[in-house]
């Protein structure tokens, strides 16, 4: 049985950890608004959306939200690959559910992502020239966050279970990472691509984060939001679900 | 009720048998000792014992629960530290053991005193604000012995506490240990290769080897199994008489003369030991030396892990 202080024990670990570490939060904070900022403000003069009469910085913001959303799927599965051969198994010998080490991990993950994120959000909004959304669209921009957070999580213990060292699992999430961050549409629009890749967009979670995201803060999408939401949530649930079973499976042994 | 009961344990792995039906009890209080080699199966049982490996058949107890049907009681009674060392290295001592005693939902204000209460007795005080980084091996040890203590467990496993350590830093681990034992009515299992750990620590000791128990006791008795002590006379010259006489003894086991050198195998050696020196004096024979020694639980060990018991003679 999940009891409430197991997984709230679990999570202040790993927070604490997070905060005895300053320059690590600094570093996450910075590193991907600076590479946000530069991108955008470097490409904002000399790219132009066609159809769009918006500027380079305000199509790629959103885009960059979602991009940095996954950076959760690397820390959660490295977490458990950092703890697999040594704390795991102290946790395993407390009389807790298993389940609630992952719940736990899970949502120490996400707190801290989403910390290091809204700071960086509330940075890019006040970059924007076209923010007329409201506090309703910053809302439902961190809905977003927190799905794609949340799914990619999952995939990350996915491949976390697979692997046995942080090497291979950091040189397989480099190479999983690169076409789902840049065909997502956050760089460039969809029909940008030729019509025989369109699929791997079309099967790419991200795309349908990053389409949620611009709608909520500039109003513009390429599809429904409603389905951005489905499709986000029947991700997360999927990912989640198949983690906690190779988690669990690989913890029996 | 034993603390730990365990009756014809069987592990296999693969093709692999590491447990081979083994059984033993460990009474509360006790301080008991798993010998063996590498490979073994010492490491495997305290896996078994502490839930974290499933038997292939066999029945374990720890406080009187069935580690497989029972896993959270069994985890709520024991503590338990590693081989290796497993400690948030970037956290403070202090929020290492405040960590552990969350997990075990102890409320903070019980936990805080146990937590000072504890560092203190490993002696780590002054440390509780320190980074874990920054901590020797021996500092890092008693660290987790002060862990595995917070929730109060009833059965404390202590995987080769000192292994790596060098024997400046074993010494106060062993006398950490030894302070527990005697002051809670803590029960420990330990495994390790140290002889002089074994010796020194348990009450009890059983001398594994490929999977079995080869011998369990005290520490006192399985060195008498192996025949009685070793006494040593150096006479300025052996008569014939000395030797005979000495052989009527009921308590000598056996008698080699090596130059003017009489060895004997001697049952209860400080007791009888006396014995022999009376003979000297009545006979009235010149004596230049007289030793008395213990076999070793070295002796003990290599004699029963296959390797040739290297007798006195």
């Amino acid at each position: 049985m999940i009891r409430g202080y197991e997984i709230a024990a679990v999570w202040q670990r790993e927070m604490k950890k997070f905060f005895a570490d300053p320059g690590m939060i600094v570093t996450s904070i910075l590193v991907p608004l600076m590479a946000i900022l530069i991108i955008g403000f470097g490409l904002n003069r000399f790219i132009a959306i066609p159809g769009l009469q918006i500027d380079y910085l305000d199509f790629f913001g959103p885009g960059g939200i979602a991009v940095l959303s996954i950076g959760a799927a690397i820390f959660v599965g490295f977490s458990i690959i950092r703890d697999k051969r040594g704390y795991i198994k102290e946790l395993l010998v407390v009389p807790i559910s298993r389940y609630s080490i992952l719940i736990g991990k899970i949502l120490s993950e996400i707190t801290m992502q989403l910390l290091t994120l809204l700071v960086t959000v509330v940075i890019i909004v006040f970059f924007f020239s076209k923010t007329d959304r409201g506090a309703w669209g910053i809302g439902l921009t961190v809905g977003f966050m927190f799905l794609i957070v949340f799914g990619f999580s999952g995939f990350g213990i996915v491949l976390s279970s697979v692997f046995r060292n942080a090497k291979s699992y950091n040189q397989l999430m480099t190479i999983i990472l690169i076409p789902i961050m840049f065909l997502s549409g956050a760089f460039f629009p969809l029909d940008g691509f030729p019509e025989s890749w369109r699929w791997v967009t079309y099967i790419n979670p991200l795309t349908y984060g990053v389409d949620g995201i611009r709608w909520a803060l500039i109003g513009v999408s390429e599809f429904s939001v409603a389905f951005d939401i489905a499709f986000l949530v029947c991700f997360a649930s999927a990912m989640m679900f198949l983690g906690a079973f190779l988690f669990e499976r690989n913890l029996k042994k | 009720m034993p603390a730990v009961k365990v009756t014809h344990l069987v592990k296999n792995f693969r093709q692999k048998v590491a447990v081979n039906d083994v059984s033993f009890q460990i009474a509360q209080g006790e301080v008991f000792g798993l010998l063996g080699p590498n490979g073994a199966g010492k490491s495997t049982i305290i896996s078994i014992l502490t839930t974290l490996l499933l038997p292939t058949s066999g029945l374990a107890e720890v406080c009187g629960y069935d580690v497989v049907k029972k896993s959270r009681e069994t985890r709520r009674n024991i503590g338990l530290v590693f081989q290796e060392t497993i400690l948030d290295e970037d956290l403070s001592a202090f929020s290492n053991l405040d960590i552990h005693a969350r997990l075990y939902h102890v409320a903070p204000a019980v936990s805080r005193p146990r937590v000072s209460e504890l560092l203190s007795l490993v002696g780590l005080t002054g440390e509780a604000k320190t980074k874990v980084s920054a901590f020797s091996g021996g500092m890092k040890r008693r660290l987790e012995i002060a862990r595995g203590l917070i929730h109060q467990p009833r059965v404390l496993f202590l995987d080769e506490p000192t292994i790596g350590l060098d024997p400046k830093t074993r010494r106060p681990i062993w006398d950490y240990i030894k302070k527990l034992s005697r002051e809670t009515n803590l029960t420990i299992l330990l495994t390790t290769h140290y002889l002089e750990e074994a010796d020194y620590l348990c009450d009890r000791v059983a001398v594994m080897n490929e999977g079995k128990i080869s011998v369990a006791g005290s520490p006192k008795e399985l060195k008498r199994g192996l025949g009685g002590d070793l006494v040593r006379i150096r006479l300025a010259a052996v008569p014939a008489e000395f030797l005979s006489r000495v052989r009527q003894f009921p308590f000598v086991k056996k008698v080699s003369l090596k130059d003017t050198e009489v060895s004997l195998v001697v049952d209860n050696g400080e007791a009888n030991g006396a014995e022999l020196i009376r003979l000297v004096h009545a006979l009235s024979l010149d004596i230049k030396s007289f030793s008395l020694r213990e076999p070793t639980l070295e002796d003990v060990f290599l004699h029963y892990t296959g390797e040739r018991f290297n007798s006195y003679t």
